[in-house]
């Protein structure tokens, strides 16, 4: 059960951490060329839909595999958590600037979209050093 | 179609829920516990409680992220999650934006 628990989550990760890194490429892309934003509206229900079911799974599963696995008090998960909380954040903040530039082509995508995927990044290297290290 | 009034709509419903669950949290389950030895109590208020604590971020986060709030104004809402009372009192903020941005209040 633990295994097949930890495979589920993995693969809601995938297609999270897929879900938002595209995201991120296709509104850097927009914004620098407006040619791009043509195809937001056809990509946005793939993106919305990938998304949102992978942050649901990932929360499920993990919390599953944290819970099976003895891991729920273990400070590194605790750190972990808090990171993915972040995370999923970025997810919503993602998910609106995605939406509103579909549905309107005269929005303009915040600027706060390079800082987005910084942190975007930051976090999956952080998330992917405690899982690996478990350093405390 | 979900259009900038539903997104603050949203975020004001989903802050009342946030809200209520952190009172539950705070003032029912939490006494109950130290007080009568009810551990169910937050073994159940907790994870509700995270539930729509990370459902809050994620829509204040898909709500002000838009170029359009001041910092302070995100910190305000991002905030508001962490404190007792803390999104009823936004109530009047995220009215204030609908307002300002001509947004139905409904």
């Amino acid at each position: 059960m633990y295994e097949l628990a930890k495979l589920f989550h993995l693969i809601a990760v995938l297609l999270w951490t897929t879900a938002m890194l595209g995201g991120c490429a296709l509104l850097l892309a927009a914004k620098a060329e407006g040619r791009v934003r043509a195809a937001l509206p056809v990509l946005r229900p793939y993106y919305l839909r990938s998304g949102g079911v992978g942050l649901i799974a990932v929360w499920a599963f993990g919390l599953l595999v944290a819970t099976l696995g003895g891991w729920l008090t273990a400070p590194w998960l605790g750190a972990k958590m808090a990171v993915v909380f972040l995370l999923s954040g970025v997810h919503g903040a993602l998910s609106a600037q995605i939406r509103r530039a579909a549905e309107d082509p005269g929005y303009t995508i915040t600027p706060r979209i390079t800082g987005l995927t910084v942190a975007l990044a930051a976090g999956l290297v952080l998330v992917l050093t405690l899982v690996i290290f478990k350093p405390f | 179609m979900v259009g900038r009034g539903a997104e603050l709509r949203l975020l004001r419903r989903v802050g009342r829920i946030e809200g209520a669950t952190l009172l539950l949290l705070l003032f029912v389950a939490v006494p109950a516990r130290r007080l009568f030895g009810f551990e169910t109590a937050t073994g159940l208020m907790g994870p509700i409680h995270g539930v729509a604590f990370t459902l809050y971020f994620h829509v204040a986060c898909a709500a002000v992220f838009d170029g359009r709030w001041s910092f302070g104004g995100i910190v305000r809402v991002l905030g508001a999650a962490l404190i007792p009372f803390g999104t009823f009192l936004n109530e009047r903020l995220l009215t204030q934006q609908l307002n300002a941005r001509g947004l139905s209040d409904v």
